[in-house]
């Protein structure tokens, strides 16, 4: 699953692409990193990089995925052809885990597809397809 | 054999609950989440999880696909290597 080394993540978030229930951080600590000074943005920052975040925190960090053009197509497809497979096993509750990791080199060399740079080479996405056996306990 | 370039003896050291006792005792230590425990192994390669009967009825089920899937194509799904069950005797 971290086929980055976990040591550079900064952030994951686990995506169903829903807003129901879908969110970790409290409106408090959310106006912080938004607006707080460095300090507090910081500190905020240090608890929240130990937690999973999901959908909505995503939207209310302001984050964005920044690809190519072809890595967004390559994750689109990938995507698409996953679904595909599980709802033949009529699976649908699965979530897309996204590890975020600070860019570096290395890293990027001898990749699998999952892992994707950003744009402007500062972080390292990568991407993942969990929880797909179907039940929750 | 290799699969995505591991082997079963990679597999097995990174599984070897000698090494991993720290991890493994950790997870209990912390109560509350005892019920369905996430660890990650020793060395930070494998994450290990419970799942139920009927996940594993599912998984087991669509194995010969999952497994061409792995092999063939390119997909997102996260590789699963290996679902033990442990009896204590």
């Amino acid at each position: 699953m971290c086929e980055v080394s976990p040591d550079t993540k900064v952030l994951t978030f686990d995506m169903k692409g829903s807003t129901v229930d879908r969110q970790v951080l409290n409106d408090k600590n959310v106006k912080i990193v938004q607006s707080g000074n460095k300090q507090e943005k910081e500190r905020i920052m240090s608890i929240i990089k130990k937690e999973v975040l999901k959908d909505k925190d995503f939207t209310n960090l302001g984050m964005k995925f920044t690809l190519s053009d072809s890595d967004a197509d390559l994750l689109k497809r990938m995507v698409k052809s996953d679904s595909d497979y599980l709802k033949i096993f009529n699976i649908t509750d699965y979530s897309i885990l996204v590890n975020i990791h600070k860019y570096y080199k290395e890293d990027m060399e001898n990749k699998s597809y999952k892992v994707m740079a950003s744009t402007e080479k500062n972080y390292i996405f990568s991407f993942s397809i969990i929880d797909f056996l179907g039940v929750k306990t | 054999m290799k699969v995505d370039g591991i082997t079963i003896h990679d597999l097995i050291n990174s599984l070897d609950p000698i090494t991993n006792f720290n991890q493994i005792t950790r997870n209990f230590a912390s109560g509350g989440r005892s019920a369905n425990p996430i660890l990650y192994t020793h060395d930070k390669k494998y994450l290990i999880k419970t799942i139920s009967k009927d996940e594993k009825t599912i998984f087991i089920k669509m194995l010969p696909e999952y497994h061409r899937r792995m092999v063939q194509d390119e997909s997102l799904l996260c590789r699963i290597y290996g679902i033990f069950r442990i009896k204590i005797e």
